[in-house]
């Protein structure tokens, strides 16, 4: 009895070994495409981008000038008196665009969250800006801003609101302002879908036994649901602030950077150093230090909200 | 069924493994008929145009295809990219070992590929009577496609550059533009003619384009003010530097604000809308005026004048350059690109290029309206006028500089300042000489 169970059982462990270790070698095989796909096209262009922002490449000079260059880029960024406006449009950029987005897309939330009449419209309306694509969203823009002919200033004349015609995305005063309303416009939808979810995973009961309380709104919102609603918003804010810190699409279309450099962000550096002005290793640099940025506050952001990931 | 087994043989693995077998074969199978393409006898060649307006892709479209059909020896392989994007598609298929045979080169362009040294020389590869065609200014050794007696590109078409003005918003002031010679004289009429309660400004710089404000300091305001280009920074100019910023800024009163955000398509916009009185375009400009508001490409309505003179007992001037064909050193068929490049840039098939004037001896206005049609005759007559001024117009080759997207980068952050009145004229040279010597080394 006890030998048959021994034989059985260690037929079983034979069986279990041989089919674990077939179903790790389809496992490994299957995985292959994609792990490949993934080393070519992000591990390895990561790997080139950090390499190459310590040569020094300038095509100018040939393509195959390059040669080690140490951390002469990242001085060279450092010594540029302009460097401080860089990284200034860059955090106005990434955290008023963020914070825009998540806090309306918020609000908007809490609200088509309510039982109001034809929601299933509204909800599709919030989500017509994400349908657009950016550059056609910045032209769209433009022409409405336009300080010449642009609708807004010829609505704002007529209704006796301004006296004088705005280039709004020009303007010292209004561009950011401008450029950020543009960004949350085209934004919301993807902090509102996702925080709209969230909203939809806390329980109802809850809120009911917060009324028998006698709970405020105020109160149920602060208690119940950004407590329960804080994962989704952590990770939103977070994905957000990822995509827009090095953002390029909206804004070159919106401003190119401009006026004179005013609105160029880290991102659309890199972009011009590199790819318009030929110094191919500093524009690397620039897009390094970039993300070097991120990670430093992505991994303080984490441990701030210590969050389990 | 033991648990491993099941897995293995489940209906996903034979699926996932028969994708992976279609795949492989497809990669092989393009692998070997691209091979087999390659050992064809007819040679293919890449001709990269920046030609994106609608009249340059028809007539690119129609003398490839003309070409392809009239020999079988060599296919044309046409690409499409724009002027804004040839640099990035240039480098990034140089980068790849990949480049184009043949490919477009502007005023803006040329310069910098002769000093990167990816450019060949034509004159081995095209024949001498190609090159007898040709202006003889265009062929000299002054001419900014010739380095150390090398024509390094073979012009389609000459483009020139001069005020277009709103003749009838001039007259009605009581300046006619052919009146209108020096600087002074500029200044007063833009005065007068300025007038924002009917929304007319005197002339614009497109502020929110660098390669624009390049131009327009290049082409426009350094000649009128006796400069060599738009860096001339030497010692004894600068006076002469300082005196065009400090006219640049006094001109920007008469300027519309919103051009500080505006592009090339802004400022075409805001002379055909009736926005601008002077619009700083060249002789391509015909073919926007004749789309978009053909009202406005009336002799009456517009004409050409001449960049008005700073300089004491100066002329007035109109700039020339070219635009046209080059080959790359690294082009893998030469001798091919150099019998397409014979074909497009000859004189009659080039007598068709719908913009700007040809580079070409011999050809008349009535050759150009028989190609062209007879709404081109005015603006051909304009131009002609103009470079046969009896020697009180200069027609000047400027000198372009290197590397032009960069310094054009600064241009346009200084000039900007400079025209919205944050910086004054002698700090926006010092910041100009600065930091456009730094760039140059």
């Amino acid at each position: 009895m006890d030998r048959d169970h021994n034989q059985n059982s260690g037929r079983l462990r034979k069986l279990l070994t041989r089919a674990s270790r077939s179903q790790a070698v389809v496992g490994i095989a299957l995985l292959l495409p994609a792990f490949t796909f993934f080393a070519v096209f992000i591990i390895y262009p990561i790997l080139h981008a950090v390499w190459l922002s310590f040569q020094d490449l300038y095509l100018m000079r040939g393509i195959d000038s390059i040669e080690p260059y140490g951390f002469g880029n990242f001085r060279r960024f450092f010594a540029d008196p302009r460097w401080t406006l860089y990284v200034r449009n860059t955090v106005i950029w990434t955290f008023g665009s963020v914070v825009g987005e998540v806090g309306l897309g918020l609000l908007l939330a809490l609200l088509l969250n309510r039982r109001i009449p034809f929601r299933p419209v509204w909800r599709g309306i919030v989500i017509l800006p994400w349908l657009m694509p950016p550059v056609v969203v910045a032209i769209v823009w433009r022409w409405i801003l336009d300080g010449e002919w642009g609708i807004l200033n010829y609505v704002l004349m007529n209704l006796g609101i301004i006296q004088s015609r705005i280039s709004w995305l020009t303007n010292r005063s209004t561009m950011w302002i401008s450029i950020l309303v543009i960004s949350w416009w085209k934004s919301i939808p993807f902090s509102f879908v996702n925080l709209l979810a969230g909203l939809q995973m806390i329980p109802e009961e809850l809120y009911e036994a917060a009324i028998v309380d006698g709970a405020s709104l105020w109160h149920r919102f602060r208690m119940i649901t950004l407590p329960l609603l804080r994962p989704v918003l952590v990770v939103v804010t977070l994905l957000m602030t990822i995509w827009r810190s090095h953002d390029f699409n909206l804004l070159w279309a919106l401003t190119r950077g401009g006026p004179g450099g005013q609105s160029t962000t880290l991102a659309i550096l890199s972009y011009r150093v590199g790819f318009e002005f030929y110094r191919v290793a500093y524009g690397a640099s620039i897009g390094v230090l970039l993300m070097a940025f991120m990670l430093v506050f992505t991994g303080v952001y984490m441990r701030r909200i210590r969050l389990d990931i | 069924m033991p648990l491993g087994k099941q897995w293995v043989l489940g209906w996903r693995t034979p699926v996932m493994l028969a994708i992976t077998v279609v795949l492989a074969v497809g990669v092989v199978g393009f692998a070997v008929a691209r091979g087999a393409a390659e050992e064809d006898e007819t040679v293919t060649i890449v001709y990269l145009s920046s030609g994106s307006a609608e009249v340059e892709q028809a007539h690119d479209q129609k003398w490839v295809r003309e070409f392809n059909e009239m020999q079988d020896e060599i296919y044309v392989d046409y690409q499409l990219t724009t002027w804004a994007d040839i640099f990035d598609r240039l480098y990034a298929d140089l980068g790849a070992g990949n480049p184009p045979d043949v490919v477009w080169y502007g005023h803006a362009q040329i310069n910098d590929w002769m000093e990167m040294g990816i450019l060949e020389p034509i004159n081995d590869w095209v024949s001498q009577d190609l090159l007898d065609q040709y202006l003889d200014h265009i062929v000299d050794e002054s001419n900014e496609i010739v380095q150390d007696g090398q024509l390094y590109g073979a012009p389609f078409t000459q483009a020139s550059r001069a005020f277009i003005v709103r003749r009838d918003w001039f007259e009605e002031v009581g300046y006619p533009p052919e009146e209108i010679r020096t600087w002074d004289q500029f200044m007063e009429a833009a005065a007068a003619v300025y007038d924002p309660e009917r929304g007319r400004y005197a002339t614009t710089i497109t502020l929110a384009e660098d390669r624009m404000v390049g131009a327009a300091l290049h082409h426009y305001y350094a000649p009128a003010f006796g400069l060599r280009n738009a860096v001339d920074f030497r010692d004894e100019m600068r006076d002469n530097y300082i005196e065009m910023l400090t006219q640049m800024q006094e001109l920007a009163e008469y300027m519309p604000p919103a051009q500080e955000g505006w592009t090339h398509r802004d400022s075409i916009i805001s002379y055909t809308e009736g926005v601008v009185a002077v619009a700083l375009q060249g002789s391509y400009f015909q073919g926007d005026l004749a789309g978009l508001a053909p009202q406005m490409a009336q002799p009456d309505v517009t004409a050409i004048m001449p960049v008005p003179t700073a300089v004491p007992g100066g002329n007035p001037h109109a700039s020339a350059y070219t635009v046209g064909y080059s080959i790359l050193r690294a082009a893998q068929n030469k001798e091919a690109a150099g019998r397409f490049i014979e074909f497009m840039a000859d004189r009659d098939v080039a007598v068709e290029w719908a913009m700007n004037v040809s580079p070409h001896k011999g050809v008349t206005i009535d050759d150009r309206v028989a190609a062209l049609g007879d709404q081109v005759r005015w603006w051909e007559e304009e131009w002609g006028a103009l470079f046969a001024g009896g020697g009180d117009v200069d027609l000047l080759s400027i000198p372009p500089y290197s590397p032009t997207s960069e310094i054009d980068s600064v241009k346009a952050e200084v000039i900007g300042d400079l025209l919205g009145g944050r910086i004054g004229p002698e700090e926006a040279y010092d910041q100009l000489k600065e930091r456009v010597e730094a760039i140059r080394g």
